[in-house]
């Protein structure tokens, strides 16, 4: 339609409140409903329990392996990366669709991230928390991890800038900065709401210096939106170059399975996905337990299955050409390996990985199922199961079939590396939990720009919020 | 102070204490420079070397032909000090006086006086030792001896010491900066205390490997040079 | 002067004392005070150098073969053995078992003071006492001092006639010196066809190699000579001699022949007797199972072969038999005095006294008729058979006395234990060639010297045994045994300190004077027995009769044909295994009349369908019941019974289920039953090194057939080798990557040599690109003896990590060999064994081996080298692919990138001295090389090339102010191998031989195709297929 045929007060590309949010009826209705999520419950304290007692077994565990040694772990040589590393791309993948809806979608003004950015921007910044232990764990000398920082030191030397490991760890802090600024700015209006909102003096007072003193005066919002554009810019070509930074872990090395140019785009596009599955992990329940239903609606969770679904098809390709290119290539080492993938000792994780995340999504293509929350999030857990053994697909089986048939080998993970994979699953959800009854889960100040906003000259009091077409897949929106 | 500048100052901060962190780890806080630990036998470096003019490889007789520089045995003190007993009567070396530090000596060698030879129960002397690289870094003495590096160059003015200190600070830095950037067997000798005119200098065991005075000589410096 | 030599006793002692704690600082990384472990030296320190090693010449004691070797002693500790150059027998070389030694010496459940079981409760006693107690016993066995046994572990030289003569004064008979690993059918017949027991064998001069069963590369008869001579035969290429191997299972020896006839266990007489004439082929073929064709095209090689060499290692009862028409062949063939020389026997295996009558005197003992008995060295509570019912007759003994060193069995069934100094801490010597003679000299000062005022401070049996005589006031006794050993060796003390520094003396010693012992053949009828497969057993080439089970690094060195460490095992054909639903780690029950064992399966090509194969060496066990090892920081007070904490409880042994059994050359029948195998249902992983045996056509380890030796090589065709090989081929030394350190200096054959390029200026006194060191092995001659990797265990402090302690503490398995399951094993130098040929594991299908070591690679264009973050790995400008341990962080991504996956990583705290998994406890740790770090936990860890060889030598060189000469130095793998398989140099001084051996027309690298670029370079194997066979694959 022609933008200049908008109702005054309406901002092109972005649908109007009516359309977004049919049952929002004003601006205290948004303050109190997500303000009133804050509130704890008996329910987070149980889920908040378990992940704790979680967090301690790995840090359990992580404690011994270090008094041990690795040997602890299940390491096999030659299969010298393992459960860590694994787990390691996995937490760094599902951050990417954070920063993806948050800062993308931002950009390309994609009415539906507003109700899901916030939760995802904090599972991005949570999950590369998780990610940033694993490079240290997997460490034989953990208390020299500081070797791989450049800093100026006595011995003179320094870490050396060929090596994708030392980029990962750029890669990695570069990441979490930039991630967390990110979501901090977009908190600051929202830590105002709830300073003016708060009783307790001290909260109040934390909450005071949190928002650095925000005002809602017309100048902040002037430097707000233009930082958190710039901000938005700025994350972005992260989605893009952190992971495939982290694929230049694999591709960069000889291994038959690792070394292969695809890595970057296809380590993205996994990312993304999985990314993906886990909001669905987080935001289905959330939106249940938070009686969210008003906000995120199925349209939105329509659009991000069908992200998913692309995505999906996207990581599927990305297998084959592998497949493909290892036929062509008339390298044996190639053949071999990829043929011992999927016929191999490893066929069982080849086959959970390509159905997981394959076939079970390509049900995305049904609008019903897309908009069957129930469905999606079972859905979503088996994404995030197939995308682990992705990264076990690519890692082990490289490792344990190489160039040298007399060292080839296997791999059995032990207790230890168990005991760590679920602490940091404990780890990741603690600081998320937390994070959800202190902060508001959602961008209040976002939701309400899409609201029509009142504008200091307008002499209208109530603007008639109704206005606007109404979707007819709407009515769904309200149960 | 406004509001802006109180925000202004936190950025500031932090910049400072990563600054003091980098400044800490450069300056090697780690090094044991500058110890100087109690010895068992308070031995005077100076009198055996300055004053009777004793050459460093009498005692540390493997410093040019081996990794170590070997220490003296109890037995090579008592080879002289069998003469040189606790009581010294007045004699051109000077006014009569009495060592409590030999007679130290003699109780660990097991020696009743002067004259008599060691006893069987004689002891090792537990001295503390001072110099010391980590066990993943093997230093030849022989390598720099040979080459001119006087005992001074690492060790400091030991034959002043009468009571040996850590010198340098043995780190890495400290090697390899000699390594890349060379070392003048005239400076060494100017470490020594001796004149770049005297040639075969008696402190630094031998005579520096055929170099001219002033040319610098440099070191491999790569890794396995001392890591293995 | 005087002074000092009057006092240097005392003054050398607190010299060392100091010192040694100083130069011990350089071992142990974990602690961080010095060790202040107090090694007194036994020469004057007049001759040493702190911290530079002293090498003294002496004599092997492993076996009765009497190598020569050097001890580097460095700061009054024995802390290397390599084989003496200049020894006639061994020239140079020396086994894996003969370096372990040092691990005898060092053992640290060796016995610190004598012991004395008092009711049943065993309690230290003091020298004094223990001399005491001997003596009185001996002058109560008086009255039936002629009923009195001694035992000793066979050795040659002048102590066996000390040791009668010592007897001979209580009047008691001659001593019985026993070997169990000796083929005494084979010194039989070489006794009545040569008249000596061991001639010296030629390969060399063979046209023609046959051997019936006879290992002559592991274990039977003198190893380290036989291997050189053999690799020496194989090395003429085209001009070398075939060689066929003829019995039921195939060796280490069996699978570097050309062709195997697996023939029937006991069939080989009839193939003997066909292939000398006196048989029908046809009936051979019948007998043995051998197709007749086969049998025919040997007979007619054998006659054409002129001269051939012929041997027979049969284990069977007719074994003797077999030897003798082995000989008879062989003197048909014109062998006596080219191939077989009896001129230069092999004086070792003179005396040995047969196994029958060892047998007889165990009878008398349970007859009741022996007062005491001494057993020194041998273990036969352990190397008997259970069907000999040892210990039940020997506690019949009315006193017996132990002069082993170590807890083993026999000594655990003893009243008193006077421990023996080990052979490298006391004087002796042995006759090991005709008219040498090797002496033995203490490289050191006992490890535990008797700390007693009255007796000296070394106090060997021998020298025991004069302090007794006195006690006991037998008149004119020499003052020690020195002494008396000097007056026996030809031209006295004057010619021994003369012969010293070269530990040999020519002239001959006096022979003992025994009664030759009729044999009386106590047969054992294969046939008569239950069991539809017939039992093999075998002495293990690297524990032998199980004496070096007790060593770790010979219980980590995988056994060179099955691979499997830390265990025992039954070998059985695919076939069978297939008929039998076994897979390979079923544990299988092996039942025969006597007995039953239970054992793990390996499914091997190698073995007769209609056979199974068990070796001999493991199974230790402890009569009393002693609890499990559990590592203390201390020394742990609990005597470690049953062979020490390293042997006891490993695997099952093989003597429990073999029938009692002597053949008419009186050894032990080992070849005497049938027996039956069922599945228990548990199963095992096996501590296996072996990932695949297959190369998957990868080119790793290469062969060429003689005739295509002289032909030009073939266009290499795309699909024979992957990738893109085409790049200009210098011998690998170049790398366009590391050109910046080397520039071109890499090559020897560059223009550009010593011109100033790169990133280090070559002609700069730093000399830093100068050299690019570079290895050649040559797999012609390589045996896969494995010698190899004991040297570098022992050169390169590397943990042994399969003691069952060695692993995880929480909910972990403690189980033998469990490290090596996980493929943890740390040998920077591994020896693989791949099969070619008889994919299908069909019975009756020859296969071919092939062995190749492999180690670092030092690729001048290393992959590892790139991923490192922070240069724990790089590329040090002389071409060496370097590895800081202290900088290492342990990411393992070097190893991830290795395509020759020859990076080894410490899980565990295997170097530190408060870690559980401790490879080295007290007092193994006094042979951690000074010269290498010991690795902490954490910290990958590989091959070095020896670099602390070729800094010393440098150092040396340098202090001598001259440049290094070609050959100066090798490695230490290189130094040890027996058949000179290893060349090591600089590539880029046409001075060291390497530098010829690159340019050989058979060298490869592996994985060329990778552009690494490794300075490693491989010789193709040369096969000597019979005529008409398959030609070898590349």
């Amino acid at each position: 339609m022609a933008t200049s045929a908008l109702p005054s007060g309406q901002r092109p590309n972005i649908p109007s409140a009516a359309v977004r949010f049919p049952a929002i009826k004003s601006y205290e209705q948004v303050d109190s409903d997500i303000a009133g999520t804050l509130g704890p419950s008996l329910g987070w304290f149980a889920a908040l329990g378990i992940a704790i007692l979680c967090m301690l077994i790995g840090a359990t565990t992580w404690t011994y392996q270090i008094h041990e040694g690795l040997g602890a772990a299940g390491y096999q040589p030659p299969v010298m990366w393992g459960v860590y590393i694994v787990t390691f791309v996995f937490w760094v993948g599902i951050g990417h669709a954070g920063t993806l809806i948050s800062a993308i979608l931002y950009l390309f003004r994609a009415g539906f991230r507003t109700s899901i950015y916030r939760a995802s921007e904090a599972m991005t910044v949570f999950a590369v928390m998780t990610a940033g232990l694993f490079p240290i764990l997997h460490l034989g000398r953990p208390w020299k991890f500081f070797y791989l920082i450049p800093y100026p030191n006595w011995r003179l030397i320094w870490p050396n800038p060929k090596s994708p490991l030392v980029w990962d760890v750029f890669a990695i802090l570069t990441y979490l900065t930039i991630s967390s600024t990110f979501l901090y700015i977009g908190l600051i209006p929202d830590i105002a709401i709830l300073r003016d909102r708060e009783k307790n003096p001290i909260r109040k007072a934390i909450l005071a210096q949190l928002s650095l003193g925000w005002r809602n005066s017309d100048r902040e919002w002037r430097h707000f939106t233009r930082a958190y554009l710039f901000l938005a810019a700025f994350a972005t070509p992260l989605v893009l170059s952190v992971h495939s930074v982290v694929s230049f872990d694999f591709a960069m090395a000889l291994t038959p399975g690792w070394h292969a140019t695809i890595f970057p785009p296809y380590f993205v596009a996994g990312a993304i996905f999985s990314g993906i599955g886990m909001v669905f992990t987080i935001a289905i329940p959330l939106r249940k337990a938070f009686k969210l239903e008003h906000y995120i609606t199925l349209n939105d969770i329509d659009a991000a299955a069908k992200l998913c679904l692309f995505t999906s098809t996207v990581v599927g390709l990305a297998y084959l050409t592998e497949f493909q290119i290892a036929w062509m290539s008339g390298n044996p080492f190639e053949q071999d390996y990829f043929w011992n993938r999927v016929f191999g000792q490893w066929a069982w994780a080849a086959w959970i990985m390509l159905i997981c995340n394959c076939v079970l999504p390509l049900s995305l293509w049904s609008q019903k199922l897309r908009r069957n929350t129930t469905w999606l999030f079972i859905l979503s857990l088996f994404i995030n199961l197939g995308m682990w053994f992705e990264r076990f697909v690519i890692v082990v089986p490289s490792l344990s079939h190489e160039f040298e048939p007399w060292q080839w080998g296997t791999y059995r993970p032990t207790w230890v590396d168990y005991g760590i994979l679920l602490g940091s699953f404990g780890w990741f959800f603690m600081w998320f939990l937390l994070f959800i009854k202190q902060l508001p889960v959602m961008a209040m100040a976002e939701i309400k720009e899409v609201l029509i906003p009142r504008m200091k000259h307008s002499h209208d009091p109530t603007p008639d919020l109704t206005e606007g077409i109404v979707h007819p897949d709407e009515t769904g929106a309200t149960h | 102070m406004t509001e802006r500048r109180k925000w202004t100052a936190i950025p500031g901060l932090l910049a400072l204490a990563i600054g003091a962190v980098m400044l800490s780890a450069y300056s090697g806080a780690s090094s044991s420079q500058h110890r100087s630990p109690v010895q068992p036998i308070a031995f005077p470096h100076p009198v055996h070397v300055q004053k009777l003019g004793m050459n460093c490889l009498y005692c540390h007789n493997a410093a040019n032909k081996s990794m170590d520089p070997g220490l003296p045995a109890v037995g090579t003190c008592i080879g002289c000090h069998n003469m040189v007993g606790p009581e010294r009567p007045a004699s051109d070396l000077g006014p009569k006086r009495h060592s409590d530090e030999i007679a130290k000596l003699y109780k660990y060698a097991d020696v009743a006086g002067p004259g008599a030879g060691m006893g069987p129960n004689a002891k090792p002397i537990p001295w503390e030792r001072i110099h010391k690289v980590p066990e993943y870094v093997h230093f030849p003495h022989t390598r720099h001896v040979n080459a001119g590096v006087t005992c001074q160059t690492c060790h400091g003015q030991i034959q002043k010491m009468d009571r040996v200190y850590q010198f340098a600070s043995l780190n890495m830095g400290w090697c390899v900066s000699c390594h890349v950037n060379g070392y003048s067997p005239k400076e060494g000798e100017e470490a020594a205390g001796y004149s770049a005119a005297q040639q075969a200098s008696p402190n630094s065991g031998v005579a520096p490997a055929n170099l001219a005075i002033g040319e610098r000589k440099k070191a491999r410096y790569d890794c396995a040079n001392c890591h293995y | 002067m005087t002074q000092d030599t009057k006092k240097s006793g005392v003054k050398r002692r607190e010299f060392l004392k100091v010192l040694g704690a100083s130069s011990a600082t350089l071992a142990v990384t974990a602690c961080e005070e010095p060790t202040g472990h107090l090694i007194p030296y036994l020469v004057s320190p007049d001759q040493t150098v702190p911290g530079v090693s002293t090498y003294y010449a002496t004599t092997c004691r492993e076996c009765s073969a009497g190598c020569g070797i050097i001890s580097e002693t460095r700061d009054g500790r024995s802390i290397k053995l390599e084989g003496n150059p200049d020894h006639p027998l061994n020239r140079g070389a020396l086994c894996a078992k003969g370096q372990s030694a040092l691990q005898g010496l060092y053992n640290p459940d060796r016995f610190k003071t004598p012991m004395v079981n008092e009711n049943g409760a065993w309690k230290a006693i003091t020298w004094d006492d223990a001399i005491a107690r001997l003596s009185n016993a001996v002058s109560a066995a008086k009255p039936q001092a002629a009923g009195a046994v001694f035992i000793n572990q066979h050795e040659s030289g002048s102590f066996p006639r000390f040791l009668d003569g010592w007897l001979a004064s209580f009047g008691m008979p001659a001593h019985l010196s026993v070997d169990f690993e000796a083929d005494h059918a084979a010194i039989e017949a070489n006794r009545r066809s040569y008249g000596a027991a061991w001639p010296a064998l030629s390969f060399q001069d063979a046209k023609l190699i046959v051997s019936f069963g006879a290992d002559f590369l592991d274990g039977w008869g003198a190893s380290v000579p036989q291997q050189l001579d053999f690799a020496d035969a194989r090395a003429k290429l085209d001009g070398a001699p075939r060689f066929v191997y003829i019995g039921p299972r195939r060796s280490l020896t069996g699978l570097n022949a050309d062709e195997w006839l697996a023939c029937k266990p006991g069939s080989e007489l009839a193939i003997a007797n066909a292939l000398s004439g006196k048989g029908s082929i046809d009936a051979a073929a019948t007998e043995s199972g051998v197709p007749a064709a086969a049998l025919q095209r040997l007979a007619t090689e054998l006659a054409a072969a002129k001269p051939a060499l012929v041997v027979s290692g049969v284990s069977g009862e007719n074994a003797l038999d077999v030897a003798l028409a082995v000989a008879a062949i062989n003197q048909a063939s014109g062998a006596v005095g080219t191939t077989i020389k009896p001129a230069q026997a092999l004086t070792g295996f003179e005396g040995i006294a047969h196994t029958d009558q060892v047998l007889a005197a165990v009878e008398k003992m349970r007859a009741g008729g022996v007062g005491i008995a001494f057993v020194r060295g041998a273990n036969l509570a352990h190397a008997l058979p259970k069907a000999a019912n040892f210990a039940e007759a020997f506690a019949k003994v009315g006193f017996r006395v132990s002069f082993s060193n170590v807890p083993d069995e026999t000594s655990e069934l003893c009243n008193l234990i006077i421990p023996d100094l080990h052979s490298l801490e006391q004087w002796g010597d042995a006759e090991p060639v005709k008219g040498t003679i090797g002496l033995q000299q203490p490289a050191m000062d006992p490890v535990y010297p008797t700390l007693s005022k009255t007796v000296p401070a070394a106090l060997g049996t021998a020298d025991l045994l004069i302090q007794v005589s006195k006690k006991a006031g037998s008149a004119n006794q020499p003052a020690d045994y020195r002494t008396w050993l000097f007056t026996q060796i030809p031209g006295g003390t004057t010619a021994i300190s003369a012969a010293l520094p070269k530990g040999i003396v020519s002239g001959s010693l006096a022979a003992r004077t025994i009664a030759a012992a009729a044999t009386t053949p106590k047969s054992t009828s294969i046939a008569s027995t239950q069991g539809d497969l017939t039992l093999i057993t075998y002495h293990s080439p690297l524990l032998g009769d199980g004496r070096g089970a007790n060593k770790p690094w010979l219980q980590e060195l995988p056994d060179p044909v099955t691979k499997i460490c830390w265990s025992s095992w039954v070998e059985i054909h695919p076939e069978t295994a297939q008929r039998l639903g076994i897979d390979r780690g079923d544990i299988l029950e092996v039942k025969t009349a006597t007995g039953t064992v239970r054992a793990p399966a390996f499914v091997y090509l190698g073995v007769h369908k209609d056979a199974i194969a068990m070796p001999i060496g493991q199974g230790h066990r402890s009569k009393a019941n002693v609890p499990d090892f559990q590592p203390k920081h201390d020394d742990s007070k609990q005597t470690q019974w049953g062979y020490g904490r390293y042997a006891r409880g490993i695997g099952a042994n093989a003597l429990d289920i073999l029938p009692l059994g002597t053949n008419a050359g009186g050894g032990m029948i080992l070849t005497a039953t049938k027996a039956s195998i069922s599945k228990t249902g548990d199963h095992r992983t096996l501590p296996s090194t072996e990932g695949s045996a297959r190369q998957h056509g990868r080119g790793i380890a290469q062969a060429i057939n003689a005739a295509d030796l002289s032909k030009p090589p073939a266009e290499r065709r795309e699909e024979e080798l992957p990738g893109d090989a085409s790049h200009a081929f210098l011998p690998g030394l170049r790398s366009p990557v590391a050109a910046d350190a080397q520039g071109d200096l890499g090559s020897p054959t560059s223009a550009d040599q010593g011109k100033n390029k790169g990133m280090y200026a070559p002609n700069e006194e730093r000399g830093m690109s100068k050299r690019r060191w570079a290895m050649t092995i040559d797999l012609a001659r390589c045996t896969g003896c494995s010698a190899c990797v004991t040297a570098c265990y022992s050169e390169n402090n590397i943990p042994t990590v399969g003691a069952y302690w060695q692993n995880a503490t929480l909910f972990a398995d403690a189980r033998p060999g469990f490290n090596i399951e996980r493929g943890r094993e740390m040998n920077w130098i591994r020896l693989e064994r791949y099969f070619e040929g008889n994919l299908d594991g069909k019975f009756g299908e020859d296969f071919e081996a092939r062995f190749v070591p492999m180690m670092c690679q030092q690729c001048g264009n290393a992959p590892c080298e790139p991923v490192c973050p922070v240069y724990a790995t790089y590329h040090a400008p002389d071409g060496l692919n370097v590895q800081v341990y202290n900088r290492c962080v342990g990411t393992r991504y070097c190893s991830n990138n290795c395509p020759y996956k020859v990076r080894y990583f410490n899980w565990f705290g295997y170097g530190e001295a408060d870690r559980k998994q401790y490879a080295f406890p007290e007092p193994l740790n006094w042979q951690l090389n000074p010269d290498v770090t010991v690795r902490g936990k954490g910290v990958m860890e590989k091959c070095s090339f020896c670099v602390q060889r070729i800094r010393e030598s440098e150092n040396r060189a340098a202090a001598e102010h001259r440049e290094m000469q070609g050959d100066e130095f090798t490695t230490a793998c290189a130094q040890a191998c027996p058949s000179r398989a290893i060349t090591f140099g600089d590539a880029a001084d046409p001075n060291w031989s390497v530098t010829q051996l690159i340019a050989d027309r058979r060298a490869y690298h592996v994985f060329e195709e990778l552009n690494a670029f490794t300075a490693v370079v491989y010789l193709k194997k040369v096969n000597h297929p019979a005529a008409g066979a398959a030609p070898a694959r590349a």
